[in-house]
């Protein structure tokens, strides 16, 4: 989990907790590390969708292990076949694993049927990242669109994930959203399953 | 006794394979796990009961021939466990504790930010866990670690005397420079096993010099 205190260090062993505790990161390692990051994919790159491209792969490998740990560590574990099942384990487990708290919110896109959204007030990724006015539309939450795309890759229903800014009256800074298209053999195996 | 055990993707390519009996029918155990393949398709596409046993991880027993018995674990990412065993008489509840603790073997393994996920798993700590599990035993620490341990444990005495503590310094620093020479899967199962054990801080740190020397040694090539 990422953003919350920093680590004790016992003089005593009898001081130390019996229980190895919660697993927690400190949000300015998590914030250098993420910012070495991007920069380093910028001198790799000469455009901003291949830069969107690299975080996104980045988060994919790390999805991908996500999936498979928090599969593991839950009791009573039940593989999820249903579209409604694994959004609301995105939505809910995976968030909280990663970012202490659920995401904001889910919702079904109006437009089409296969696209879902995940908003959030502001990525805790992104709280310390401000995009220069040339760099136009870039988000660097793409890192943890792909994270999504890898978990929901793993659990075998492959989609098209992004991140965005929406823009909200009354605020200034935008929300972010990550938005989940599936693919068509979702749909069709979902409308099947009934 | 477990005889076998392997871990088959979700493309049912193999990821892992090990037998556990030095006959030569280890091709026909592999044959075995090939056909429990099968079986375990059959279950997930048809379940036969609907409701709580839907979605379930265990599996329960594959297939019976005429020695062995085949038991099979599924996992969310539609990775498969399969085991393969001679025991006649084999509680249920036995079968899932040693599922539960390859599970968590494995899912160590694909952590190693340098697997690919899809190809076969080569670290050698989930083979020594894994060959550790088929016992009831605390978990085995790589041998390597041991070894760190016992040569650290030799020098101390030599601390005493000002003379031979210089030149066993010395010689431990070069001895420790060869040790962390090892491929990145090894040293990456080093470093989980110090953390793991936070009182070899040494060894941690040592690991981790060793890595962040390999991380520099990539980017340098990447930046120039």
């Amino acid at each position: 989990m990422i953003g919350v205190g920093k680590i004790k260090q016992y003089t005593n062993v009898l001081d130390k907790p019996l229980s190895r505790g919660r697993q927690e990161v400190s949000l300015s390692a998590f914030a250098f590390l993420f910012s070495e990051l991007v920069q380093y994919n910028q001198t790799q790159v000469d455009n901003i969708s291949e830069l969107e491209r690299r975080l996104e792969d980045a988060g994919y490998a790390v999805g991908a292990r996500v999936l498979e740990l928090l599969c593991h560590r839950e009791k009573g574990n039940r593989r999820e076949t249903r579209l409604l099942g694994i959004l609301s384990f995105v939505h809910s487990t995976v968030w909280k694993v990663l970012f202490g708290k659920v995401a904001d919110s889910l919702e079904k896109g109006t437009e089409h049927e296969d696209e879902y959204m995940i908003s959030e007030k502001e990525l805790l990724v992104n709280r310390f990242i401000s995009v220069p006015k040339d760099m136009g539309a870039f988000n660097c939450g793409a890192f943890v669109a792909g994270i999504v795309k890898g978990v929901l890759d793993g659990a075998g229903f492959p989609a098209v994930v992004t991140a965005h800014f929406v823009p909200v009256d009354g605020q200034q800074r935008p929300r972010t959203t990550i938005l989940i298209k599936f693919a068509e053999e979702v749909l069709r195996r979902e409308s099947r399953l009934g | 006794m477990i005889v076998c055990v392997a871990v088959i993707g979700h493309q049912n390519n193999p990821l892992y394979l090990q037998s556990f009996t030095e006959a030569d029918d280890a091709l026909k155990l592999h044959h075995i796990v090939h056909c429990s393949l099968d079986v375990v398709d059959e279950r997930v596409n048809n379940p036969k009961k609907s409701g709580p046993t839907l979605n379930e991880t265990f599996l329960g027993m594959l297939y019976p021939t005429e020695n062995y018995k085949v038991y099979g674990y599924l996992t969310n990412t539609k990775v498969k466990f399969l085991m393969v065993t001679t025991d006649l008489d084999v509680k249920d509840a036995d079968v899932r504790s040693f599922f539960r603790r390859f599970h968590a073997a494995y899912v160590d393994a694909v952590s190693n930010p340098f697997h690919v996920p899809g190809k076969k798993i080569t670290s050698k700590a989930f083979a020594e866990r894994v060959s550790g599990t088929r016992f009831p035993s605390p978990t085995a620490t790589p041998r390597s670690s041991l070894e760190y341990c016992r040569k650290h444990v030799d020098s101390a005495p030599y601390k005493s005397s000002d003379d031979a503590s210089k030149v066993s310094d010395e010689e431990l620093k070069t001895w420790e420079a060869e040790f962390v020479k090892v491929d990145q899967a090894t040293l990456f199962d080093v470093i989980l096993v110090s953390i793991s054990s936070s009182s070899l801080s040494l060894l941690v740190a040592l690991t981790t010099l060793s890595a962040y020397g390999i991380f520099q040694l990539l980017f340098s090539e990447f930046y120039c």
